[in-house]
């Protein structure tokens, strides 16, 4: 249910938005990768990531129609002009795109600063093409109390966005944000006056000093209010349809990437119990290597790093030395493939299992 | 297959155990669960022991005849019953009873915790594990195990992760499971329902089941505990253990029966062998509970402390074990990092008081109160202990929580040293600060319950039946005669 109606939500009718034609907007578009203007909209080839900026300042929600082949995850967000945006901080918006033609209502007034005056982009990560094919934009109200009022009703019943940083702490749910006012400090203070109300009231009243029925109703209330308002937020996170098959689990896990799931499940029916794996990704990129070589268990698995005489896997455990890797695991390296190897098992053109020739 | 097969026998060890050393409890809700989480640490300690102080991998065999010892030697016990073994574990008799008053207060209680519970269970069982720590240790120390590496650097990461978090999720694979990395987790989540399982078991047991839907209601209003049942982390695994001890512990000081210290000591044995600070929250506690067990005992109070010194063995054993593994200097990194800092600033906390002076974020105490308070990411536990404790004092002494009140206090101080003194800088940068609170927020919440919902003005029921094992000791005796 949770996933249908939450399909449901992206593709319904934006009320209030006012209808922006890609091809109207594209010599304003700003982009990090080359875009082309087609018939059908605004084109980009995606190698890696591609962020747009979208000429709609003041918008809070925009409603993207796009065509999207290859492996995509599209995080969102709004920018200020003059600083590079963090897309990928908390909280984290994003979500895997389906190959093929599909329409996504992006939240804006919930992301990382956002305010009337920002612009919103797209950052398009993965390995494929994507192409802005329609575009829909509802502008903030033009009065500052307004807006505030809009970014407090957005943000009461935000999702809770799972990303790297959620194992550490779930940002903190605001009730009111234009005043700093948190749903646990508003779920406290209720609680306190239920408390502390009915046991002096009971007290005028009995003359008796009963504070615990009191305290634990009260309690129990504010509870379940809390936990009502935490289920609401975390259900379009929770997984609710395990699969028996681990390799099919992993192969549509796309929560924190577009091809890591994808790439290690492929991996997983490549690769013998017994074989040893190189992973050669971007240096930088430690969730890529680390979660291949970890979803990779029991086979060795280690980082390739060319100019190193022995290679190393997590925690240093697997050290391969490069003629005792059986197999490469490629996932957007930094250097082309090493002579004498070839893609034996192909996700795209970033993303492939190889072996020796 | 494999999997649940394995679950079962870890359960029938685990039970096999608490009836060997007689601390079973005689009720079939509470023994299961409580057989689960005794019997995963009885792997643990032996797993571990094993491959660290005798070089003994941890193969099938080798963890099919750990998990048989305790059945074995249990079977071997019911050969000889004693007259003095049924007079120490003959309980007073008193029925269960499962469904707490008023209905219309709990029941929306219950439903929550079911919700959790689901929720828990589906998400934690479908999403692969995900988080740099469990790539690095905490679910990379399982597939070590079950793969035989030994090697310095493998011995590092199982003694970061503990020998609970490292052995028992490799238990179906060394039983002959493939290793299966998306399954790691699965040993947490049936740990989170024997912690439910063991605080309503107890609670209907003993004829409270308010205070044991009660303690379950408050374990799963805490959001980000909730998440972390669903992922690897060790702190989890902490809080299952310490929240189950605590129930034991106020069950302990509400009925004074001996067998609930006991209890209490085997899980806080197991508290210990969970990451390398596991004793540090449970030497305390343990210590405390020794002298509680002392104080109450009276004249019998020493001999009841020395009845109770057996199981500890397990402790010194585990100590031993990491020692061998990584030596002292990496077996103790925190009583290390204390020294370190008693004697001087370290860099890293010079660094973290600097950013904390340049007024961009507030200071570490600010931060943990916040954590405690107003993030949400415990719900509204603190507030309702705090007002609780202040409204309800007298309750303290009364539902005999005093004691278990002072370990609470203890562990949350220990917990506060370590987020503002020992290490500021993972206060700052609020990578610790909420999920170090985990273990005694779980410990906190059981706690609150028993002093909310236990009322002992009101006339309890009669207690549960005695033990299975000492009835049918009892009857063997009888024929004997």
């Amino acid at each position: 249910v949770g996933p249908w109606a939450a399909l449901l939500l992206a593709v319904a009718p934006l009320p209030g938005a006012r209808e922006v034609p890609p091809l109207a907007i594209a010599s304003q578009v700003g982009a990090t990768s080359p875009m082309q203007v087609t018939a059908e909209g605004i084109a980009f080839d995606v190698d890696g990531w591609v962020a747009v900026f979208l000429p709609l300042p003041g918008a809070e929600v925009i409603q993207v129609d796009y065509r999207a082949t290859g492996n995509l995850m599209l995080t969102w967000g709004s920018a200020d002009g003059t600083t590079t945006p963090s897309p990928h901080s908390p909280p984290w918006h994003h979500e895997p795109l389906e190959p093929g033609t599909g329409r996504r209502t992006l939240e804006l007034r919930t992301t990382a600063g956002w305010a009337a005056d920002r612009v919103p982009y797209l950052f398009v990560e993965g390995t494929g093409s994507f192409v802005l094919t329609g575009l829909r934009a509802r502008p903030a109200p033009d009065d500052a109390a307004a807006v505030d009022r809009s970014r407090d009703e957005a943000l009461r019943w935000a999702p809770i966005r799972v990303a790297h940083t959620t194992i550490n702490l779930i940002e903190p749910q605001v009730w009111l944000a234009s005043r700093d006012l948190l749903v646990t400090d508003l779920l406290g203070g209720i609680f306190l006056a239920g408390a502390l109300g009915g046991t002096l009231a009971f007290w005028a009243w009995k003359r008796r000093w009963r504070p615990a029925p009191f305290l634990a109703g009260s309690a129990v209330a504010v509870a379940l209010a809390g936990n009502a308002i935490f289920a609401v937020r975390a259900a379009p996170a929770v997984a609710l349809a395990p699969s028996l098959d681990p390799t099919v689990r992993l192969a549509a896990w796309r929560d924190f990437s577009p091809e890591l799931g994808p790439l290690a499940a492929l991996a997983r029916g490549q690769v013998g119990p017994g074989e040893a794996v190189g992973v050669l990704a971007k240096r930088s990129d430690w969730f890529g290597w680390e979660t291949l070589c970890f979803h990779l268990a029991p086979r060795r698995c280690v980082q390739v790093l060319p100019e190193r005489p022995e290679h190393a896997g997590l925690q240093g455990v697997d050290r391969l030395r490069w003629e005792q890797i059986d197999v490469l695991l490629v996932f957007h390296p930094e250097v082309p493939l090493p002579p004498g190897w070839v893609p034996v098992a192909v996700l795209n053109r970033n993303s492939f299992v190889a072996r020796r020739r | 297959v494999i999997y649940l097969v394995v679950a079962l026998a870890t359960c029938a060890s685990g039970i096999a155990l608490l009836r060997l050393v007689r601390l079973d409890t005689g009720s079939v809700a509470v023994d299961v669960p409580m057989g689960w989480m005794v019997g995963a640490a009885w792997f643990a300690l032996g797993a571990f022991a094993a491959r660290s102080l005798a070089g003994i991998a941890t193969g099938g065999w080798v963890a099919a005849a750990i998990l048989a010892l305790p059945v074995a030697g249990w079977a071997v016990s019911r050969l000889r019953p004693s007259a003095a073994r049924i007079r120490r574990e003959a309980p007073p008799a008193r029925q269960a009873h499962w469904l707490p008053r008023p209905v219309g207060v709990f029941a929306p209680m219950v439903v929550w915790i079911l919700v959790a519970a689901v929720g828990v269970t589906m998400h934690g069982a479908s999403t692969p594990t995900h988080t740099d720590d469990a790539y690095r240790v905490r679910g990379l120390a399982p597939v070590l195990v079950a793969r035989g590496d030994w090697t310095y650097e493998a011995r590092a990461v199982v003694a970061m992760a503990g020998a609970i978090p490292a052995f028992v999720p490799a238990l179906p694979w060394v039983a002959g499971a493939p290793i299966e990395p998306l399954h790691v987790g699965w040993a947490s989540v049936l740990t989170f329902l024997a912690l439910l399982g063991v605080v309503i078991g107890l609670g209907a047991a003993r004829g409270s089941p308010r205070v044991g839907w009660g303690s379950a209601f408050a374990l799963t209003t805490m959001p980000l505990l909730l998440y972390h049942w669903t992922s690897t982390y060790s702190d989890a695994w902490l809080a299952a253990y310490l929240g189950a001890a605590f129930a034991f512990l106020v069950a302990y000081g509400r009925w004074g029966e001996e067998g609930d210290a006991g209890r209490a000591l085997l899980l806080l044995l197991g508290v210990a062998m969970v990451k390398r600070e596991g004793e540090l929250l449970a030497l305390p506690v343990i210590m405390l509970l020794l002298a509680q067990v002392a104080w109450q005992g009276r004249r019998d109070g020493l001999r009841a402390v020395t009845r109770l010194l057996g199981p500890c063995i397990a402790l010194p054993v585990m100590l031993a074990a990491r020692v061998a593994t990584v030596g002292v200097d990496g077996a103790f990194p925190f009583l290390r990092a204390a020294a370190d800092r008693a004697t001087g600033p370290t860099a890293a906390t010079d660094a973290a008081v600097s950013l904390a002076g340049g007024g961009a974020s507030p200071s570490p105490a600010r931060i943990f109160l916040d954590a405690m308070f107003s993030d949400g990411n415990l719900g509204i536990l603190y507030w309702v202990l705090v007002a609780s404790l202040v409204l309800l004092f007298p309750r303290v002494r009364r539902n005999g929580l005093a004691w278990s009140g002072l370990a609470l206090g203890v562990l949350l101080a220990e917990t506060a040293a370590s987020a503002l003194w020992l290490y500021p800088q993972f206060t700052l940068d609020h990578s610790t600060v909420h999920r170090a609170l985990l273990p005694v927020s779980a410990a906190a919440a059981v706690w609150l319950a028993a002093l909310l919902a236990d009322d002992p003005t009101v006339p309890a029921t009669p207690p549960p039946a005695e033990p299975r094992s000492v009835r049918r000791a009892r009857r063997r005796a009888g024929a004997r005669a």
